[in-house]
């Protein structure tokens, strides 16, 4: 069954990523296809999902920009949307441009709500494992690179920046100055290519080779994704 | 797709250097509201990563290193990660798709550079339209309808605009290809007159 782990705020049953991303699909699916009531309907079943599994989405409702980015969608579609029977201090609305306004806001809501969960709610690693079971193979093993050289990467850039810099090679915008910085930088990151090969084939890795992935899915996911698409039928549908 | 390990190394190289150039620089252009800026991001991440399919002239190469991006920005702490991740995905794909219709050379890595830039231009209104719906386009035709009457422009200029919008675009990524090619030379010379001198 699903592991229970207790927080301080409360129980949260944990999933696998197929789990997580039958929350993700059954919310996009919702989001994007109900209108009117069962798009109410819709969003009460995503907010409970968010508190169920996902609570970190609903963290993203804090967000001043989140809100600031529904309102540009109700405000102009109030105004441009249908004839205006309405006036709010002093500007005329219509009654259709803010329901339309509001619709689009609660699908983009969801959206967020739902991305935002599964996004801090996958690892990357499982992220990465979800695309190799793809056929994307060896693609974890790059993205474990990138991971790793980040911080290499940062400092060679400032370090290439800072030495032209200094040396007046930036004085003025050019291309051949930027084409000599990029140049640089891309030098100094693929001198490390080298150590990372070797350092990887002396552990004989070969990218074709079966190795072991973060696992798919927990006890409770099939069950879940079969519930969700059962439910997702009957809001669309019924 | 398959990958030997020193190029899967290289991808995962370049994906990096494009999550570098994303962060540090997405930031600098967002905060001083300097205007296409994903068009400059597009730019710059195209030139990252059509140098990486320099250094792996494979299939998918640049897929891959779109993908690996992505997967960067997803460790992104707070703001939006949603939108970036669709462009850098779709400006890849793109890229990938003329790189694999034709041959290597100069005019290639230029055409997928300007297919890749093309993509910032459309995206606001695609996403739009997912997250909000057919209204999203609509608000947005008869925004641009009422603008056009409110300053008096022919609903022909805005077409102009449209126009030179795209030319734009699609210099930029055409820019960016080449640049690649260029770069890619360069950065081969520079690691091979190295290894020479060890």
């Amino acid at each position: 069954m699903g592991a229970k782990s207790w927080s301080s705020t409360g129980t949260q049953w944990r999933l696998g990523t197929l789990g997580h991303a039958s929350c993700l699909a059954f919310a996009l699916v919702l989001a994007v296809s109900a209108t009117g009531t069962r798009l109410l309907l819709a969003m009460l079943l995503i907010g409970f999902l968010a508190l169920a599994f996902q609570r970190e989405g609903l963290r993203s409702l804090a967000s001043l920009r989140l809100w600031a980015f529904l309102a540009v969608m109700v405000i102009p579609a109030s105004l441009f949307i249908g004839r205006a029977d309405v006036r709010v201090w002093g500007v005329a609305l219509s009654h259709e441009g803010i329901a339309a306004g509001a619709q689009m806001a609660l699908r983009a809501l969801a959206i967020v709500v739902a991305v935002t969960g599964f996004a801090a709610s996958v690892s990357v690693s499982e992220a990465g494992g979800l695309l190799e079971r793809a056929g994307l193979k060896g693609l974890g093993f790059a993205f474990g690179v990138a991971v790793n050289m980040l911080p290499t990467l940062a400092d060679t850039a400032a370090n290439a920046y800072h030495a032209m810099r200094l040396r007046g090679g930036l004085r003025r915008w050019r291309l051949r100055p930027l084409r000599l910085l990029l140049v640089t930088m891309m030098a100094n990151s693929l001198r490390h290519a080298d150590d990372v090969v070797n350092a990887a084939e002396a552990r004989a890795f070969a990218a074709d080779r079966r190795r072991p992935l973060p696992p798919l899915w927990r006890g409770f996911d099939p069950a879940l994704a079969a519930a969700l698409l059962v439910t997702a039928i009957l809001v669309l549908v019924a | 797709m398959r990958f030997s390990v020193r190029d899967l190394v290289y991808i995962g190289i370049f994906g990096a250097l494009w999550g570098v150039s994303e962060t540090g620089l997405g930031s600098v252009l967002h905060a001083l509201r300097v205007p296409l800026t994903g068009t400059a991001l597009a730019a710059v991440g195209m030139t990252i990563a059509l140098t990486g399919r320099w250094f792996v002239p494979r299939r998918g190469s640049v897929l891959f290193i779109g993908l690996v991006t992505a997967l960067l920005k997803m460790l992104s702490v707070g703001g939006t990660v949603l939108n970036p991740m669709i462009a850098i995905v779709v400006e890849s794909v793109l890229a990938e798709v003329v790189l694999m219709a034709g041959r290597r050379h100069r005019a290639t890595f230029a055409s997928a550079g300007a297919a890749a830039c093309a993509w910032p231009l459309v995206h606001p209104f695609l996403t739009g339209a997912i997250l909000a719906g057919q209204g999203f386009v609509l608000v947005y035709a008869n925004m641009l309808r009422n603008g056009a009457r409110m300053l008096g422009v022919e609903p022909s200029a805005v077409v102009l605009i449209v126009a030179a919008l795209i030319i734009l675009h699609l210099a930029a990524g055409a820019a960016a290809g080449l640049l690649a090619w260029n770069a890619g030379h360069l950065v081969q010379s520079r690691l091979s007159s190295s290894a020479g001198s060890d």
